[in-house]
C-alpha cells in the first residue's frame, strides 16, 4: 500500500492548480485533466512500488509524466495565485489516514482513539491484572516480576509522549524517540504474541457481547504502536530528521529478549510434566537430571501450589501436572521440601497470591500433612516456660504460641509438626476460647481426629488436634483462625527426659518446628524462660541466668535457632549412680510406684554396621564428617558404607577389619562419581543396608539423612523384610542432618526396631559420638524406669513427670504387642499424647458429648510450678467445683465446657 | 536541427496525435493509464504522459470519446475510454483524410 505524505499531495496539487488555465486553454476541462493527471501520478508511484510518497518523488514523477507541470505557467495561463479559481473538491490520496486532508474533527477522532487503545486500555489493562491477577490465572502471567511491570508501563507512555509530540507538532519528538518507541513496539509485540490464543474467544466476546477487550489489549497496543511508528518515520523524513536505520532492529530485539526471558519458565513447565508423566522412568528421571541442571527454581515452586488450567493449556490439549506431583519432583531437584522455601510471591506489589491457589485455597484443611504455606497466617507470638528437675532426670516445657490470620476473607487452619525433646511426650494441650483456657480431651487417635475433622471442618468451630507424626514429633492443627487479623492461642505441654550425655551432663533439649503452613516473621522472638532447682553448666549463647535466681535462665530465641536448632542447656550431674527417684501412680488401680535410675549403659555387641548416606544435597556436607569421623574410630568390625544417590552405590566394604579402612573407597568414590544433588529416594539402599545387616544379630542400619518430605519409592518390600526378619535382630539408627520432615520414619510408626540419635550438638560432635556408639566402643549412661506394686521403702517425692515417661514407654510397648485397648487407656489416664492416641479440645459440652470425649480435669494436668500435693488437689476441686455450680446455676446446662 | 523544423514537427504531430488515440480506441475501450503508457511508447509522436490527457478531455467535450468509471481490484476505479459513434465517423474520415493527404504529398516533387 502507498501512503502520500502532506507535502506531497500538497506539492502534486499546487502543480496542478497553476497549470489549470493551461487545460483549459487547450479546451479541454481543467477539472477532468487534473483528476486524472493526479490518478495518473497515483497510479506511477504505486507501480514504481512507493510505500511512501514524498514531494522529492512527485517531483520526480511529475518530471516524467508532464516536464511542463514543474515550470511556471507561462503569462495568462497561471490558474493559482489569484484566488478567482476556486479549489476543486479535495482529492483522495491513498495512504494513512494522516496523508488525506481531514476535519479537525476528523483529526482529533483518530487521536482520540489511538490514545485510547495505546494509553488509556493499556494502563487499566495493567492496573486490572496488577490487582487481579486475571491473566496470570488463566493464560499467562504477564507481570512475573517487577522489571516486566515497568516494560509494561512503558508502553502507554511512549504511545502518550508520542501522541504529545504530535499534538505539540507533527515531526517534532525528539532523537531518542524512535528508540523507545521501537522497545514498546517490541514489548507489546511480545505480549501480543503472548495473548494469540486469547484472541478468538475475545472477538467472539466482542463481536456478540461487546465484551473482551481486555484480551485483545496487547495486539490493539501493538497496532497503535505500528501506527505511531510509521507516521514517526514519515514525518521525520519530511523534516529532515534522520530516521535511525536500527531502530527495528532493536523491536526485534525486545521480542526476542522477552522470548528467551520466558523461555527458562515455559522448559522448566515441560520438564516438570515430562517428570510426572513421562512415559518411561529414564524419562522422568532424565526430566529430572534436566530440571536440576537449569530448571526455573521459581516457576517450579509456584507449580508446588497448583496452577488452573490456562487458555495455552488447552490450547496444546496438555493438563498442568498435580500440584502433589510437582511438591516431589522440587523435593527430587531442590533437596528441599517445597514448604520449607517461602512461596514464590512477589513481595514488592503484594501481589501474585492468587496465583498459587493452594496458597489460597487450603485443600489440606483437617488432613494428617502440614502441606504448604498459607496466605495471610503467621504466628504472633512465642513463648517457652520451662521447668527442669535435675534430681529426677525430667524437663517440662509449655510452648504457647498464638496465630494471626491477616487474610482478608478466609478463615485458617494453623498446622505445624513439632519435634519433641528426644524420649519427649505430649502431656498437656490448651486452648483459649474467648480468652478463657480449655483443656483437652486424650483419647485414641481417631477419636480425636473424628472429633476434630467433625467440629472444625463441619461446624467451623474452635478446636485443637494433636496427634503423633513419627518418633518424637507430633502434628499441631488449630481452626479456625478467623480472617482480618483473628488470632488463636494454643498451648502444648512437653514432658521429656534429661538427655545423658556422657557421665557428667544432663543436657535440656528443646521442641522446634519441622514443618508449618504459616509464615515466621524472621524478627519474632520466642521468649524462654527456663527454671530449675540449680544453675546450669554450660548455657547457649544468648542466654542469661536472672540476676536474683540464678538457677532461672531466660533468652529471647530468634527464629532460625528454634528452627535450626537451639544449642541444648546442660546440668551437671554427679558421675557416681545416682540412687533412684521414686513417683506414684495413683491415677491407676491398684496404685502403684515408679522408680527411675540413672545406669550405665554398655557398649553395644558388636554387630554389622551399614552406614546410608543421603546422595542428596544434604549429605555433601555430611560426608566429610562421616569420613572424619571413620577416620578417628577405633572400632572394628563388618562395616558397609551406601550412598543413596539415583539408586543404591555401595561405596566402601571393610570385613572385620578397622571403621578408618572405609575412608579410602569412599574418597574414591566422591573423586569419581561426585554425587549429593537434589532429593534422593533413600528406600532402596536402606533395603539392601537393611537385608546385609539382618545377616547377623545385632545388626544396625545408621541412615544419615536431610529432610524426606516425600516418599519416592515403595516401603512395603522393606517393612515387610523388617516385620519379618529384622525387628528383632537389627536396629535402624535414625540420624537426621537438620530438622525437617521424615515420611520414611513416619510411615515405620513404632516398630521398637526404629531409634532416633538425638541431635545435641555440631555434625561433627555428634556423629562422632554415634559412630563410637554403633562400633561398640562407647557405653554411656542411661534411664532406667520400672513401674513396681509395692510401696518403696523411701517417700516417693518425685514428680509426676516420671510416671508419665514411664507410661509413655509403657504404651509403646503395649502398642507393639498389638494391645492397643491398653494402651489408649494409659494414654487417657496419664493424659498423653502417643501413636495410639491423641488430643482435642473441642468449644462445648454438647461437642465433647456427641464425640463421646471428656475433656481432662484442669487440676490434673501438668504445670510449669510444682505440681500440688494430693491435699491441695481435693481442696482446690472442692472450690472448683462449688464455682462451677455456681455458674451453671446462673447460665443453664449446655454451656461451655 | 533547425527551429523551423521544431515548430514543423510540433504542428504534425498536433493531429496525429489526436488521430492516434482515435485510433487506438478503435481497437477497444481502454483505461487511462494504460492507454497513455501505449501511446507515449509510440516512436516518433515524442508524446509525454500528461499532454495526453488534455487531448483526451478535448475529445470527450468534442464527442467523439466517452468516459466510464468501473471499480478496480487493484487501487482505485479505472476511468475507461471508448469511441462513440460519431467519434467513429471522424475517425473514418480523418483515416480517409490523412491517406489523401500522404499520398499527395508523396506525389507531389517526386519522392526523393
Amino acid at each position: 500500500m502507498t501512503s502520500w505524505t502532506t507535502p506531497a499531495r500538497d506539492f502534486l496539487e499546487e502543480r496542478l492548480r497553476a497549470h489549470r488555465r493551461r487545460f483549459e486553454a487547450d479546451g479541454a476541462e481543467a477539472d477532468e485533466v487534473m483528476s486524472d493527471l493526479r490518478e495518473h501520478v497515483m497510479q506511477e508511484a504505486a507501480a514504481q512500488g512507493l510505500t511512501v510518497v514524498t514531494e522529492v518523488d512527485v517531483r520526480r514523477l511529475l518530471a516524467r509524466v508532464d516536464p511542463m507541470l514543474l515550470e511556471e505557467p507561462t503569462g495568462g495561463e497561471s490558474g493559482d495565485g489569484t484566488g478567482a479559481i476556486a479549489d476543486p473538491a479535495p482529492p483522495t490520496f491513498p495512504g494513512v489516514p494522516s496523508d488525506p486532508p481531514r476535519s479537525g474533527f476528523q483529526r482529533t477522532s483518530v487521536e482520540i482513539l489511538l490514545g485510547l487503545f495505546g494509553v488509556l486500555l493499556p494502563l487499566g489493562t495493567i492496573g486490572l491484572e496488577w490487582t487481579q491477577r486475571l491473566s496470570a490465572l488463566e493464560l499467562t502471567d504477564p507481570i512475573p516480576t517487577p522489571f516486566h511491570g515497568i516494560l509494561l508501563l512503558l508502553v502507554p507512555a511512549v504511545y502518550a509522549l508520542g501522541l504529545w509530540f504530535r499534538f505539540r507538532r507533527p515531526g517534532s519528538a525528539p532523537g531518542f524517540y524512535p528508540w523507545l518507541l521501537a522497545v514498546a513496539l517490541g514489548v507489546s509485540g511480545a505480549y501480543a504474541a503472548a495473548f494469540a490464543p486469547a484472541y478468538p474467544v475475545a472477538l467472539v466476546g466482542v463481536l456478540y457481547f461487546g465484551l473482551g477487550l481486555i484480551p485483545l489489549t496487547p495486539l490493539l497496543a501493538w497496532i497503535v504502536g505500528w501506527i505511531l511508528w510509521r507516521r514517526a518515520r514519515i514525518e521525520a523524513r519530511e523534516n529532515g530528521h534522520p530516521w535511525p536505520r536500527w531502530a527495528w532492529v532493536l523491536s526485534w530485539g525486545v521480542v526476542a529478549a522477552l522470548g528467551l526471558a520466558a523461555l527458562p519458565g515455559f522448559l522448566t513447565e515441560e520438564l516438570i510434566r515430562t517428570a510426572v508423566h513421562g512415559d518411561s522412568q529414564g524419562e522422568r528421571f532424565q526430566a529430572i537430571q534436566r530440571l536440576r541442571s537449569w530448571g526455573d527454581s521459581d516457576v517450579l515452586l509456584r507449580a508446588c501450589y497448583g496452577r488452573r488450567v490456562s487458555i495455552w493449556d488447552n490450547l496444546l490439549d496438555r493438563r498442568p501436572a498435580a500440584a502433589e506431583a510437582v511438591q516431589q519432583v522440587y523435593f527430587q531437584v531442590t533437596g528441599q521440601p517445597f514448604n520449607a522455601v517461602r512461596p514464590p510471591l512477589n513481595q514488592q506489589w503484594g501481589v501474585g497470591r492468587q496465583v498459587l491457589s493452594d496458597f489460597e485455597w487450603d485443600r489440606s484443611l483437617g488432613g494428617e500433612t502440614v502441606a504448604g504455606q498459607v496466605s495471610g497466617l503467621s504466628l504472633r507470638s512465642s513463648r517457652l516456660d520451662g521447668q527442669v528437675s535435675v534430681p529426677d532426670g525430667w524437663e517440662y516445657v509449655e510452648w504457647t504460641l498464638e496465630f494471626q490470620n491477616d487474610n482478608d476473607s478466609r478463615q485458617r487452619e494453623a498446622r505445624a509438626e513439632i519435634q519433641l525433646p528426644p524420649g519427649g511426650v505430649v502431656s498437656r494441650v490448651t486452648l483459649w476460647v474467648h480468652d478463657e483456657e480449655r483443656e483437652a480431651a486424650f483419647a485414641g487417635r481417631g477419636e480425636t481426629r473424628a472429633a476434630y475433622q467433625q467440629v472444625a471442618v463441619a461446624q467451623r468451630r474452635d478446636p485443637i488436634l494433636v496427634t503423633t507424626s513419627g518418633p518424637d514429633r507430633v502434628l499441631m492443627q488449630c481452626f479456625p483462625i478467623e480472617p482480618r487479623g483473628g488470632t488463636m492461642k494454643v498451648r502444648l505441654g512437653i514432658t521429656a527426659p534429661l538427655l545423658p550425655v556422657g557421665t557428667g551432663e544432663l543436657e535440656c533439649t528443646w521442641p522446634r518446628f519441622t514443618e508449618r503452613n504459616f509464615r515466621i516473621d524472621p524478627a519474632l522472638e520466642h521468649h524462654l524462660w527456663l527454671e530449675g532447682g540449680q544453675a546450669p553448666a554450660r548455657v547457649p549463647s544468648g542466654a542469661f541466668a536472672e540476676a536474683s535466681k540464678p538457677e532461672v535462665l531466660r533468652s529471647r530465641l530468634k527464629q532460625s535457632l528454634v528452627s535450626d536448632g537451639f544449642d541444648p542447656i546442660a546440668f551437671a550431674v554427679d558421675p557416681a549412680p545416682r540412687p533412684s527417684a521414686w513417683a506414684v501412680d495413683d491415677r491407676s488401680t491398684p496404685t502403684g510406684w515408679v522408680r527411675q535410675t540413672l545406669v550405665d549403659r554398655p557398649p553395644l555387641a558388636p554387630g554389622r554396621l551399614a552406614i546410608v548416606v543421603d546422595g542428596g544435597v544434604d549429605g555433601r556436607e555430611a560426608w566429610e564428617a562421616i569420613r572424619k569421623g571413620l577416620g578417628a574410630s577405633t572400632a572394628r568390625g563388618d562395616l558397609r558404607v551406601y550412598v543413596a544417590s539415583d539408586g543404591v552405590h555401595r561405596v566402601a566394604e571393610v570385613l572385620e577389619g578397622p571403621y578408618r579402612a572405609a575412608t579410602n573407597p569412599m574418597d574414591r568414590f566422591v573423586w569419581n562419581s561426585p554425587p549429593f544433588v537434589g532429593g534422593q529416594d533413600p528406600i532402596p539402599a536402606l533395603e539392601e543396608a537393611w537385608t546385609w545387616v539382618t545377616g547377623s544379630q545385632d545388626g544396625r542400619v545408621l541412615w544419615i539423612h536431610g529432610p524426606v518430605p516425600v516418599l519416592l519409592g515403595d516401603t512395603a518390600s522393606w517393612l515387610q523384610s523388617m516385620d519379618r526378619l529384622g525387628d528383632r535382630r537389627a536396629s535402624l539408627i535414625d540420624f537426621e542432618l537438620r530438622p525437617g520432615p521424615n515420611l520414611v520414619t513416619k510411615g515405620l510408626g513404632s516398630r521398637p526396631a526404629l531409634q532416633v540419635w538425638p541431635r545435641i550438638g555440631g555434625l561433627e560432635a555428634d556423629l562422632a559420638r554415634c559412630l563410637d556408639r554403633m562400633g561398640g566402643v562407647q557405653g554411656g549412661r542411661e534411664w532406667r524406669r520400672e513401674r513396681v506394686g509395692t510401696a518403696p521403702d523411701v517417700e516417693a517425692r518425685g514428680s509426676r513427670h516420671l510416671v508419665r515417661l514411664w507410661a509413655r514407654d509403657h504404651i509403646l510397648d503395649l502398642a507393639g504387642q498389638r494391645r492397643v485397648a491398653d494402651a489408649v487407656e494409659w494414654a487417657g489416664r496419664w493424659q498423653l499424647v502417643t501413636p495410639v492416641s491423641g488430643a482435642v479440645v473441642l468449644e462445648t459440652r454438647a461437642q465433647y458429648a456427641a464425640a463421646g470425649l471428656k475433656p481432662v480435669d484442669p487440676l490434673t494436668t501438668p504445670q510449669v510450678v510444682p505440681e500440688p500435693q494430693t491435699w491441695m488437689l481435693m481442696a482446690l476441686g472442692l472450690g472448683l467445683l462449688a464455682v462451677i455450680g455456681r455458674h451453671r446455676g446462673r447460665n443453664g446446662a449446655g454451656g461451655s465446657v | 536541427m533547425s527551429d523551423f523544423f521544431d515548430n514543423w514537427v510540433v504542428q504534425v504531430r498536433k493531429g496525429v496525435i489526436e488521430l492516434c488515440i482515435l485510433r487506438t480506441l478503435a481497437v477497444r475501450e481502454r483505461y487511462g493509464y494504460e492507454l497513455v503508457k501505449e501511446l507515449s511508447e509510440v516512436p516518433g509522436l515524442g508524446l509525454t504522459e500528461g499532454t495526453l490527457y488534455p487531448l483526451l478531455s478535448r475529445l470527450r467535450v468534442a464527442g467523439l470519446v466517452s468516459t466510464r468509471l468501473e471499480e478496480s481490484a487493484s487501487g482505485p476505479a479505472r476511468k475507461y475510454y471508448a469511441l462513440t459513434p460519431e467519434g467513429r465517423r471522424t475517425l473514418k474520415t480523418m483515416n480517409a483524410y490523412i491517406e489523401t493527404m500522404h499520398d499527395s504529398a508523396q506525389k507531389v516533387g517526386g519522392a526523393e
